[in-house]
Parts: C-alpha cells; structure tokens; sequence
C-alpha cells in the first residue's frame, strides 16, 4: 500500500509505501511524523537536487525551512531511487527522508532552483 | 536570504553513545545507533559517512545512522567490520536477551570507542548556510 503518490519535478511519479513510511522513515526519524507534506511538496518543489554518488538511481532532494518547529530552521532530505521496470515508465520510490543542517559531503549537485529545468 | 541555523554540537554527549540500541536495516544497508525510544533530532553530515542525529535546541548527540553501512562503510573500516559480523546475529529490530551476550557488550565498547574517535579526530562538515 501506498502512503502517498506524487510526481516529481520531472514528472516523473513517485511512490512512499507504507512500510518504508512506518518502519524505516518515521521509526527512524520521528522528526518526520506526520510531515507527509512536507516530504511531498520537497519530492514536487525541491529547493536542490544531488545526485548519490554510491548509486546512480539515486536522488537526493533538499528543501529548506519547510518543517515545522523545532526543525524549521533546517533541511529536509528525501532520497528517491528510480527503477524502469521492464515494461512500463520509470518510477521512483522514497528510501527515506529526514531533518537535517546540509548536504552530505560527496554528494553532487545537479540542480538548483532558479537553473535551467533541463539540468535536473 | 534566510540562515539555516546549526545547532551547536555538544561533544561532551558523546558519551550518549554508551547507552545506544543498535538497529540496522538490512533491506536498506542502515546502521542505527540511537535510544530505544528514537528522538526526533536533526542530522549533521560527519565526512560523507555518518549522520549525526542532534537535538536541534541543545546540541546534543541522539542517535547516529550510516548509510550504506555494509556495502561502503565496513568494507573502508574493516576492524569494526570483524567485530560486527560477531554480533550481527543479535541485531533485530526486535529487542532479544542480546544485551546479556558477551559479543555484544564486546561490539558496544568497540562500537563507542571507533566512533568517539572518528568524531573528535575528523573535522565536520559545513551546512549550507544562507539560503
């Protein structure tokens, strides 16, 4: 089951299951509870994108000042692996999502808002 | 322009490490140090290879997590590396009688003793500041 449904900047959609929604990024980050908004509007609108250098279906996705209080001077980080399947468009899945102060140190930016849509 | 605002890490509750469940996800290759009860907190990058999960009021150290822990972090630390494959095992997400094994209490002291060190012997990486 899903959580929620979206389509990323690219239009491309985006799935957060259930599980991954309650045993990995809210068990994990209780930060997050009840901030499926939030992870949504940053997948739709995010602020920058990277990409994981460990794996190339990965995405990160940054958005700032979006979190309610004590976290709203932070980060949300959401990271979404892309799968093709054989038959079909390709499709993304949220891995996780949590609070955070910056980027982490490898990563690589590959879009911000305000560039050129055809970088992301 | 607005400022993101780091919260001041507080080095001295390193010592919050001791007293940390370990939980790792395996279908995600996620190590969790963190109470059992997890707090919510903010994740300060340490590296490229560690968040530090803080409370974003007083700084302190609430957890840690690691991204691909087995796959990347182990295979570059390779004496954590034995020390885990040890305990392992134990490590559920379910609470078991874990804590009452030698092998675990083994890995925590390791565990703690790595990380102390890792944490005050690297630098930590900037945020990304005005936004």
């Amino acid at each position: 089951m899903a959580k929620f449904v979206c389509y990323d900047s690219n239009g491309v959609e985006v799935t957060c299951t259930d599980d991954n929604w309650d045993n990995h990024i809210v068990a994990e980050h209780p930060e997050i509870k009840g901030c499926e908004v939030h992870v949504k509007t940053t997948i739709e609108k995010p602020h920058r994108i990277y990409q994981d250098p460990r794996h190339p279906n990965t995405k990160i996705l940054y958005k700032p000042f979006i979190l309610p209080k004590p976290f709203h001077t932070q980060w949300l980080r959401v990271a979404i692996e892309y799968r093709k399947p054989r038959f079909g468009n390709l499709r993304g899945y949220t891995l996780t999502a949590f609070a955070c102060t910056g980027v982490r140190k490898g990563d690589i930016l590959i879009w911000e808002e305000g560039q050129d849509e055809k970088h992301k | 322009m607005r400022n993101i605002n780091d919260p001041q890490l507080n080095l001295n509750t390193i010592d919050n490490l001791k007293t940390f469940d370990i939980v790792y996800d395996d279908s995600h290759d996620v190590f969790f140090a963190r109470p059992s009860t997890p707090r919510p907190a903010t994740s300060l990058d340490w590296e490229g290879e560690i968040w530090l999960r803080i409370d974003p009021e007083t700084g302190d150290i609430v957890g840690l997590e690691i991204d691909d822990f087995e796959s990347v972090f182990l295979k570059k630390y390779p004496a954590l590396a034995k020390a885990w494959q040890e305990v392992k095992p134990l490590c559920h997400r379910k609470r078991t009688d874990r804590h009452e094994d030698e092998s675990w209490e083994s890995f925590l002291r390791i565990m703690y003793v790595f990380f102390r060190d890792f944490i005050k012997n690297n630098p930590s990486q900037s945020a990304f500041g005005i936004v």
